[in-house]
């Protein structure tokens, strides 16, 4: 086996084998301000079953681990989004999830998924997404229908209208 | 006689390709087995076994005799030992000797006597954005 397939297999092992005393750096600003630069985390193998909307899912994606919330689950795909990059979208398949994060520490203070804070940010982030994406499409899609059934009764008035001139 | 159990509290595996990948999880070493290395790794997995039950079990499925491989079957094991790979356990409470694989179920594979290489070690792991 070549080093490099080894190293990425060995990291997403790592990952599952992640605790408090074992913990996965999170960089970058996409999910500020609820992790930030320097945050340690510790990720869990999650069943796809048991991903929920709101969840942070570690996935793989070419050589990397990016860490986004899930705002939407059909069969197969999760659709997640960053929470300090809303106009962004991301998609991964279930064969890609390897973990929910569950636990995250900073300055030496543990917050764990089931803290209120970390739910207070998960609400807070699902209400934006729906704010954002989700209420304009609703919308949208009730105009849309609004429109057809409209157009349907216009036409069996004109038709009903059409007999009637007839006879 | 001493027998050998995977240490699965502290090694995560995966087998690709029929060659196991191996961490520890408190040095964050990782490691690469061939073919008859994992074999030996998923047997003892299982269940404790005495290197001479495990030599029996490779000279088994690859049809060698089971005398004639020891040697490298304890080499691989000390090596696994020494990365702190495996637990020892004082009685032997491996499988039964009627357990073992019957020649009926003999690899095709060509032997080649395990090997366990050191890649090195992962440093903290990095969950990114983009």
């Amino acid at each position: 086996m070549q080093h490099g397939e080894a190293r990425l297999i060995a990291s997403e092992l790592l990952l599952e084998l992640s605790s408090e005393t074992s913990t996965l750096y999170f960089h970058g600003e996409s999910m500020r301000p609820f992790l930030i630069e320097g945050d340690e985390l510790v990720v869990a193998p999650v069943a796809w079953a048991d991903i929920r909307i709101g969840d942070l899912i570690t996935y793989r994606r070419a050589e990397k681990f990016p860490t986004r919330r899930v705002v939407w689950r059909s069969r197969n795909v999760l659709h997640l989004w960053c929470d300090n990059w809303p106009e962004r979208r991301f998609y991964t398949v279930r064969e890609d999830v390897l973990g929910r994060a569950v636990a995250r520490k900073r300055a030496a203070t543990w917050i764990t998924h089931r803290d209120r804070e970390w739910l207070a940010v998960r609400r807070a982030a699902l209400v934006a997404y729906w704010r954002r994406f989700a209420i304009p499409i609703s919308i949208k899609l009730a105009r849309r229908a609004a429109m057809k059934i409209h157009r349907g009764t216009r036409i069996q008035r004109l038709r009903a209208a059409a007999r009637g001139d007839r006879s | 006689m001493r027998s050998f159990l995977a240490n699965t509290d502290k090694a995560a595996w995966r087998v690709v390709d029929g060659e196991a990948v191996i961490v520890h999880a408190d040095t964050s070493a990782y490691y690469g087995l061939n073919g008859t290395g994992t074999f030996i790794w998923e047997a003892i997995a299982l269940s404790p076994l005495t290197p001479k039950e495990i030599a029996a079990w490779v000279g088994v499925r690859y049809g060698r005799a089971a005398e004639r491989i020891r040697p490298e079957v304890d080499a691989f094991l000390a090596g696994l030992s020494e990365e702190g790979l495996l637990r020892q356990i004082a009685e032997t409470n491996g499988r039964p000797a009627s357990s073992l694989p019957s020649e009926e179920g003999a690899s095709a594979e060509r032997y080649e006597p395990p090997t366990m290489v050191r890649f090195g070690e992962l440093e903290q792991l990095v969950l990114s954005g983009e």
